[in-house]
């Protein structure tokens, strides 16, 4: 559909072609595809319905509103917006909920193992100089805490870069990947409390447990074993 | 006087594996007092970086009691021997133990750093024992430029950086030719003047004749003990070594 919102379009009614200008393109992922919205202009008689967005003015009851819509006319549907996308997208938004919960916990999974097998690598790797730390009598917590300060370094660089990516190519990449399913244009409306603050959290209390367990086997063999070359 | 180190009827089993352990030492008992110098020899094998890791809270008997300073270290949380480890004892390993990532220096400065030492304050001491050790020009390489006995030497600095009361040396001069051990014995020595107990572990009559006391061990336990008049002008440290060499054959060794 080559056509963007100010173009005139030429429809067959009852009474002969009209022209009406299109206000606006929406995606349509019910229909798999795109539907063209025109306001007023068409003199169709009896349409078979009409839509009506109405704000409500600061302050006001919704839920009020559309009551008292209900009583003044007869055989009109009044809903809510949360209502009304529900009812046009529900199946489509609880899927995109789920796959958006189920890709927090597997990502959480899984940094979490990356994170308890990379702490594993590097305690092999400084059972040498561990076992030196603790024979001399340097407290297990500061020999275990090496890799805690480290990993969450880590970590926190990679948030930082990654919230920086999602805000910047996130909207784009992932538009480009929803267009197969119809949706080439995904705008993110992220809460912040849940991007930048839950999300993070989550990953930081995953890698500090994954990498402390990780730790306390590393830090259990006695000083002197790993002392020995003999 | 009560003795500053005291080990009780010690035993120590090694699980190398389940249905075999291993006996390394069996009903080891003796008393160190403040300021004794004393040595252990024996023959490979027989149990003696067994003893001195048990004496030292580095590992712990199977049964029987270690006291150190009216401490019983048997039965002390890791936490606390570690603390008493870094803290009131030295210790120079078998083998050189050194973190390769950081320069001679940084790693005879380690203890004191661990036990939250003014840095300044360590860094002159630690240079201080390096000087003494004749590594002074040494201490900025890193551990992987500098010769086995150098390391050693600085492995007793490092044991002695935190003014421990008692030093523990597994073989310290083992790695050593004899002008570098009579460095670091002398080391050792300046040590004990200063009032540190000294317990090592060597297979050299001439650094065993410097104790004053020589314990021989053989089979995980203590087979003899041989004690030293003070030394005098007709009894110096060469009549010591021959006093030791006849007396060895004699107890087995
Ligand atoms: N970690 C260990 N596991 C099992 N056996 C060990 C272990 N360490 C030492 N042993 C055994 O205990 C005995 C005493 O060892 P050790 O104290 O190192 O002797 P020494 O220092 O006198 O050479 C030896 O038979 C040795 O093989
Ligand atoms: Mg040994």
């Amino acid at each position: 559909m080559a056509l963007s919102p100010g173009d005139t379009l030429k429809l067959q009614d009852g009474s002969g072609w009209q022209s009406v200008r299109l206000t606006g393109v929406y995606q349509d992922i019910t229909n798999g595809g795109r539907t063209a919205k025109a306001a007023g202009g068409l003199s169709c008689g009896n349409p078979i319905w009409v839509t009506v967005n109405l704000d409500a003015a600061p302050g006001g009851a919704p839920e009020q509103i559309i009551a008292d819509f209900k009583t003044a006319f007869e055989g009109l549907r009044a809903y809510s917006m949360s209502d009304y996308s529900a009812q046009t997208l529900g199946p489509t938004l609880a899927s995109l909920g789920v796959a958006v919960r189920a890709s927090l916990i597997v990502s959480t999974v899984v940094v979490a193992l990356i994170a308890a097998l990379f702490t594993g690598v590097l305690l092999t790797r400084d059972a040498g100089p561990n076992a030196v730390l603790r024979a001399l009598g340097a407290p297990g917590a500061l020999v275990r805490n090496q890799y805690l300060v480290r990993l969450l370094a880590l970590l926190s660089a990679g948030v930082v870069i990654g919230a920086v990516l999602a805000g910047t190519a996130g909207e784009a990449v992932t538009g480009a990947l929803m267009s197969i399913l119809g949706a080439p244009r995904i705008s993110f409306c992220a809460n912040p409390l849940i991007s930048y603050l839950a999300c993070p959290a989550a990953l930081i209390l995953a890698v500090a447990a994954a990498t402390a367990a990780a730790g306390q086997g590393g830090a259990k063999p006695r000083a002197h074993t790993a002392l020995r070359t003999d | 006087m009560t003795p500053l180190l005291t080990a009780t009827e010690l035993a120590k089993d090694y699980q190398a594996r389940a249905a075999m352990p291993v006996p390394a030492l069996r009903n080891v008992s003796l008393a160190v007092q403040p300021g004794d110098c004393v040595t252990i020899m024996g023959p490979s094998g027989c149990g003696k970086t067994t003893l001195l890791n048990c004496l030292s809270g580095l590992d712990s008997p199977s049964s029987g009691t270690v006291v150190f300073d009216g401490q019983e270290l048997t039965g002390l949380p890791e936490k606390t021997l570690a603390a008493i480890r870094l803290r009131r004892i030295g210790f120079v390993f078998q083998h050189p133990a050194f973190l390769p990532a950081l320069s001679l220096l940084d790693n005879i400065v380690l203890p004191g750093f661990l036990a939250g030492s003014a840095r300044a304050e360590v860094v002159a001491r630690a240079r201080r024992l390096a000087a003494a050790t004749g590594i002074a020009d040494l201490v900025d390489r890193n551990i992987s430029q500098v010769s086995g006995g150098q390391l050693q030497r600085a492995a007793i600095c490092r044991a002695l950086v935190n003014n421990p009361v008692i030093v523990f040396g597994d073989e310290p001069t083992g790695a050593l030719n004899r002008t570098a051990a009579a460095e670091v014995l002398g080391l050792l020595s300046d040590a004990n003047r200063d009032g540190a107990t000294i317990m090592l572990v060597t297979h050299d009559v001439r650094v065993a004749a410097r104790s004053r006391r020589v314990l021989a061990m053989a089979d995980g336990a203590i087979i003899a003990e041989h004690r030293f008049e003070p030394l005098s002008d007709s009894a110096g440290l060469g009549a010591r070594e021959k006093q030791l060499s006849s007396w060895l054959p004699g107890v087995g060794l």
